[in-house]
């Protein structure tokens, strides 16, 4: 035994040595930045292509070489915990893909408005609509990898195949219903179970797009003006909630839980709803323009064209937009070097290679209107698809509400539940029911997060007050000065309804 | 001996003692301790990862019991708390399963001499050749075949393996890690196109055609069936703790303990069922009998007396077998209740498993019985079983005792100590559990309804950065463990030493 | 006839447990738009999702370093996907081994103290280390990393084997089995003059092997599979463990289920192997010791 015990402990000295004398060599002469960013392929890419633009654009030490080595620290896309330990602790990555509002409020992000100036990349170089993602108290604390918009892909072929009306750029509810049951109607056996659906249930991240786009048509937010209720207990959110339940349950459009749960296992951002779509069992999918990466991997080249998300009859067209944004660690020892990696992101060398991999939309929107964008030569079968894309960002998208008071993950968490309540069971809980609990929940939140913070308690009153007086003049029907309004939906609803007041008119603060 | 050097003696016992625990000890100190009390520490405090980080130094505030406080007056602590202990329901199963894994597999798996054995794997080679062999004949589908293959090269393996084959492919499913395990259940689950509901929907068709071919009335009798025999397993229960009571055979621990257990079926059950006047007779009924349990105790004569937790273990044991007896009762008079507006409705139809909150938990509940067959449970128990003396059974047999019991009076008291550990590991896992299969596979939903306490810990304390609450859940685990723990300890050490 | 329906019974029950790995093996060789459809069966077997898994150009680093006179330089792919597999797999099975055999070390001599010497106040410590089990993880893993930090331990092996390394599991598993072992025996030893050191290796510690075995099985299994704290200690890539570096997978362009597949199948061969050498021991070195006792 005590030989064996022995042998083992040789053993183990021998192979730590082997590990440790194999590690690839990871000395520097120059100082090393990390990028904390998700695995892809496309990654490596951009690290060795910001080495070259080091290199281009002067940034070099005296011999030559680039002034910084940047090293990727790759994470998964959806696990937040490692950034949050490794931020708090002190010892994070000098550069993180990250919610800018999540990781502001726990004060980890360096202010990055005088080097956007410097550098160029402030906010001028990207979608005016991503303001409310990247700039907190009127201070840039980030800039974009991408920008994503989900829009519905749709699968030209199969639609033509059954001879089925091809889904518009533009449409509402109505022309979606009709096109959907017509579909839907065409493409299965009567008497059997359904196995060709009008479009992919979004689960995840995209169910919450769903609602909220679908709410937002109706003029009402997940917060309200100045974000400090929720108002979700609004009859336009059980609206939405039942329309969706009849999307699934009575005209069929969309796969249910269960029935999404019994075509495909894969879990996951789009798992396996694209070989649905490939193999003509999803009419449409609602994604992101990063489903050409595995569009393309596909045998053969789809027919592809993109419709915007329906709109409610004589409602508001309107479109979440999103971005991976990448923002400077507060405890990097090498933040000006750092701050470079964001200048990058902002140079042509970077935007063009997110427009060649289509990887959602590059950050500056120049670089969605030219021809490489729009009409890639090596894929004409998507030609007519990219600005689609862009279109949504410029011209329906809004940012996400996010309220000082309540972590952006809370609330998703929590509207999903109410969906969850009304979709799986319609007995459950009315729509109405799961509305006002949503909303409570959410406000409860709120108040709680009061409490253990004095100073976003002295915020909170402030701003109530403003709602108070945009509750006043709205009620009178009058104008409302526009620096009142906090809710990037509001802002831009209050300026197209034309209630917000001229700039010139100004306002009382 | 002189009192100096039995000092000197006690003291060289300590230093031995401690020699040999320092290398855990120190690294446990370090590591698991030093964190430990900070986190209780913590939990008393307003810790929370916005206001307190390397880049935010306000000062932490002891908040004394607020966080606690604020924990048991939350509705979600409760709701995540009940799903948490409803999973637990089903480590007494998982136990049994594993136990009867390991029972299987140690037994003589080669008929018991050299010829019987390779008689053995030529029937298994014929038997799966020729099926095989019929199947491509038949022309059936290439997963059939597959399967069928499988099936073979298993019954093949098996015979010349023995348990050693078995044993590793019980274990296979812990080799993947969750992931395959978890993606396949949710596949097996599947509403429409999984097996398990192709076998159910079948069964529930012959069903809601029985049904409906019945008069409702006859079928709703079930509920009053289901009262009444609830009503008996509740007398049954009583009688027999008191009896016990009397013959000196339970203490007073014990008893309270299993007459709490007997009586939360009754207490919690009783408004679940759908015609209140049932639910107002089995209260009303549990009320006589546990006033004429009182009456009894107060003025019963005790001819033998007991030690306050004899037979503790025993008692619990029945009492939450009985339970469990109860609960499912209760449950299946409601179902009869509205078994035939059910039926006529739509015929009946299967579960929707994961994506239905009434579901879900049974639905993890069943996987976790699978896996627990050839867990690590089954190894200990494998080793354990291995451990008894083949003496003993050789004396049962001189008694004559049949199968069962030596079962009963040679391995399972045997097989003691691991039970013990078994079960106590379990209800700290139990307690702790779910947080992979809820991160990896329903995401605490739908509807909250897979959310466990370290799941909800995890979105406290990872989602919003309120640690010191997240400690204090915790810490509120952590006492309840440790209660369960100390219960067990007790009567698993006189379980042992018996 | 009995014990055809017992071989009838346990095929039955390791069919469903084969079950999930059969599926994953076929899943591994589809191609990527058949992943997740309801078939199990590829259309066609793509031996190809392997090759990323299997290319052994680390094995050529090692040689080019230590015969060679450089490094040989990675290209982005191969450093994707080749190499940093390999690497990764190895650096499970190395982290997985050093927390194997410093707990198997340190929880059989813990439990020797807290199962064969007695000393007062034994069963009071016992009971602490046992209260620590009931705490989960995650919340101490803030402190903990705290302790990592000041010790200088992050992105290192040592922080992936230290913390890991002495487990109140292994003490409590070890203390169990050695209770088992009749006390007479240490009484012969001791009379003959053995100390509590040679009691222990020479006595206890051969007749707990099939303790041992198992604490070494499960300790092994567990800690490959670790996840939550290797992502968070790590930060260079050519140190992630496999199940970190599985996430790769998993990327932004969308889940490569065959791939991932693949890569899981490939990762059961450490665990497979191991229990199957081990299990053997477990059963028999049992026996043996029942003889001797």
């Amino acid at each position: 035994m005590k030989y064996l015990f022995l042998l083992v402990l040789i053993i183990l000295v021998v192979a730590g040595a082997v590990t440790v004398m194999t590690e690839p060599d990871m000395r520097s002469e120059v100082p090393v930045i990390y990028w904390a960013t998700d695995l892809s392929n496309a990654r490596f890419r951009q690290r060795d292509q910001f080495q070259k633009w080091l290199v281009e654009n002067g940034h070099t030490t005296e011999d030559g070489k680039p002034i910084v080595e940047l090293r990727l620290d790759l994470i998964g896309r959806s696990d937040n915990s490692k950034k949050l330990v490794q931020s708090v602790a002190g010892v994070a990555s000098d550069v993180m893909d990250c919610s800018i509002g999540q990781m502001h409020s726990l004060g980890v992000l360096e202010d990055m408005t005088e080097e956007a100036e410097g550098l160029g990349f402030d906010m001028s170089q990207t979608y005016a609509s991503l303001k409310p993602e990247l700039v907190r108290d009127g201070r840039q604390y980030g800039f974009p990898c991408n920008v994503s918009v989900i829009c519905f892909w749709v699968n030209v072929e199969r639609f033509k195949e059954l001879g089925v009306e091809m889904p518009p750029r533009e449409w509402d509810y109505e022309t979606f219903e009709r096109i959907g049951r017509e579909f839907v109607a065409k493409a299965n056996t009567p008497g059997e179970r359904q196995m060709v659906f009008f479009c992919d249930s979004a689960t995840g991240w995209r169910a919450y797009v769903f609602s909220l786009n679908m709410i937002r048509s109706q003029g009402l937010s997940v917060f309200n003006e100045t974000m400090t209720r929720c108002t979700l207990d609004d009859p336009r959110f059980a609206f939405a909630l039942d329309r969706l339940r009849q999307w699934v349950y009575v005209d069929n459009l969309m796969p249910s839980a269960a029935e999404e749960a019994s075509m495909s296992a894969a879990s996951g951002f789009s798992g396996a709803s694209l070989s649905m779509f490939y193999t003509g069992r999803y009419g449409m999918i609602f994604n992101g323009r990063w489903s050409l990466i595995r569009l393309r991997e596909f045998e053969k080249p789809m027919q592809l064209s993109v419709s915007h998300f329906p709109n409610s009859e004589d409602g508001y067209a309107n479109n979440l937009v999103g971005t991976r944004a990448a923002a400077v660690y507060k405890g990097s020892p090498n933040k000006e070097l750092a701050s470079l990696f964001l200048s990058y992101l902002a140079s042509e060398d970077y935007n063009m290679q997110i427009v060649e991999d289509a990887d959602a939309l590059p950050p500056n929107p120049a670089f969605a209107q030219i021809k490489a964008y729009r009409k890639p030569a090596k894929y004409p079968n998507e030609w007519g698809t990219h600005e689609v894309f862009s279109e949504a960002v410029e011209k329906f998208g809004v940012a996400n509400d996010e309220s000082p008071f309540v972590p952006v993950v809370t609330v998703t968490r929590l509207i999903s539940d109410a969906r969850d309540k009304v979709m799986t069971d319609p007995q459950m809980a009315s729509s109405e029911k799961a509305a006002r609990e949503a909303a409570e929940a959410i406000n409860d939140e709120v108040q709680l997060s009061l409490t253990e913070n004095e100073s976003r308690r002295i915020l909170y009153e402030e701003l109530c007050k403003i709602q108070e007086k945009i509750d006043q003049r709205r009620a009178a029907g009058q104008k409302v000065p526009l620096e009142w309004i906090t809710n990037p939906f509001h802002r831009k609803y209050y300026v197209e309804m034309g209630w917000a007041e001229d700039a010139t008119e100004g306002g009382d603060r | 001996m002189s009192r100096a050097s039995q000092r000197k003696r006690s003291r060289r016992e300590v230093a031995t003692g401690l020699l040999f625990l320092a290398p855990n000890i120190l690294g446990f100190l370090a590591f698991t301790l030093l964190p430990l009390v900070l986190s209780l520490l913590l939990a008393f405090s307003n810790w929370d990862l916005r206001l307190h980080n390397m880049f935010r130094d306000e000062p932490l505030k002891f908040v004394g019991l607020d966080n606690f406080s604020r924990l048991l007056s939350s509705d979600d602590f409760w709701k995540y708390m009940g799903n948490t202990l409803f999973l637990m329901m089903a480590i007494p199963f998982s136990i049994a399963g594993s136990l009867l894994a390991a029972v299987l597999l140690s037994q003589d798996l080669d008929g018991g001499s050299c010829r019987s054995k390779w008689l053995l794997v030529v029937g298994a080679v014929f038997v799966s050749g020729v099926g095989i062999l019929a199947m491509l004949g038949a022309g059936v589908a290439a997963m059939t075949l597959l399967i069928g293959g499988v099936v073979g090269l298993i019954l093949t393996g098996g015979t010349m393996g023995g348990s050693t084959v078995y044993r590793t492919l019980f274990y296979m499913p812990h080799f993947c890690a969750g992931v395959a395990t978890y993606i396949l259940w949710k596949k097996l689950y599947s509403p429409y196109s999984g097996p398990i509901n192709a076998v159910l929907s079948p069964v529930l068709d012959n069903v809601s055609s029985a049904v409906n071919s019945l008069p409702p009335g006859v079928v709703q009798a079930g509920l009053w069936l289901a009262v009444l025999l609830v009503i008996v397993l509740f007398a049954f229960g009583y009688y027999r703790l008191f009896d016990w009571w009397r013959q000196g055979d339970l203490g007073q621990i014990g008893l309270l303990i299993a007459v709490v257990l007997l009586t939360i079926p009754i207490a919690t059950g009783w408004n679940w069922l759908p015609v209140l006047a049932a639910g107002v007779l089995l209260l009303a009924v549990a009320g006589l009998l546990f006033a004429g349990l009182i009456l009894g105790l107060l003025f019963g004569d005790r001819p033998f007396k007991a030690s306050a937790d004899e037979g503790l273990g025993g008692a619990m044991i029945f009492s939450a077998v009985l339970m469990v007896g109860m609960f499912v009762l209760i449950g299946l008079g409601s179902v009869m209740h509205h078994l035939p507006e059910m039926a006529t409705d739509n015929g009946l139809e299967p579960p929707q498993w994961l994506s239905d909150p009434a579901w879900a938990k049974p639905a993890l509940m069943i996987m976790a019985l699978w896996a627990a067959v050839g867990s690590n449970n089954m190894l200990l128990y494998l080793a354990g079983l291995s451990n008894v003396p083949g003496e003993l059974y050789e004396a049962a047999s001189i008694d004559g005792a049949g199968r069962f019991a030596k079962f009963w009076h040679v391995t399972w008291p045997q097989l003691a100590p691991i039970t013990f550990f078994i079960v106590v590991m379990s209800m700290i896992y139990g307690l702790q559990g779910g947080f992979e299969m809820a991160r990896t596979m329903t995401q605490g939903g739908p509807a909250g309804a897979t959310t466990t306490l370290s799941y909800y810990v995890y979105t406290e304390g990872f989602e919003t950065g309120r640690l010191g609450y997240a400690a204090a859940i915790t810490w509120t685990l952590f006492g309840l463990v440790f209660v369960i723990t100390m219960f067990n300890w007790k009567f698993g050490n006189r379980f042992v030493n018996d | 006839m009995g014990v055809s329906l017992l071989h009838l019974l346990l095929v039955a029950l390791s069919l469903t447990m084969v079950l999930p790995f059969i599926w994953m093996v076929l899943t591994s060789l589809k191609p990527i738009n058949e992943v997740g459809l309801d078939t199990w069966l590829p259309s066609e077997l793509r031996w190809e999702n392997y090759k990323p898994l299997l290319r052994l150009e680390w094995l050529e680093g090692l040689w080019n370093q230590w015969f060679g006179t450089n490094l040989i330089v990675l290209n982005e792919e191969q450093e994707a996907q080749g190499i940093s597999y390999a690497r990764w797999y190895w650096n499970s099975v190395f982290v997985a081994s050093c927390v194997t055999y410093l707990q198997v070390v340190t929880s059989s001599m813990a439990a020797f103290s807290f199962s064969r010497l007695k000393w007062p106040g034994r069963d009071k410590v016992f009971f602490l280390y046992l209260g620590t089990m009931m705490l989960p993880m995650l919340v101490m893993m803030i402190p903990n990393y705290q302790v990592m930090i000041s010790l200088g331990l992050v992105d290192t092996y040592w922080g992936l084997i230290l913390p890991a390394a002495f487990s109140a599991f292994g003490t409590f598993l070890l203390r169990q089995f050695m209770l088992t072992i009749p006390g007479s025996l240490d009484e012969a030893a001791l009379i003959d003059g053995a100390s509590k050191w040679r009691l222990f290796w020479d006595v206890i510690l051969p007749l707990s092997r099939p303790g041992l075995i198992t604490l070494t099985i499960f300790t092994f299994i567990g800690n490959f599979h670790s996840f939550f704290w290797p992502l968070v200690m790590l930060k260079s890539t050519h140190r992630y463990t496999l199940p970190v570096g599985l996430l790769y997978f998993d990327s932004s362009s969308g889940q490569q289920t065959n791939v991932l597949m693949a890569a899981i199948t490939l990762s059961v061969v450490p665990m497979l192997i191991l229990f199957v050498v081990l299990q053997k021991y477990l059963v028999k070195g049992i026996q043996l010791g029942a003889v001797k006792g």
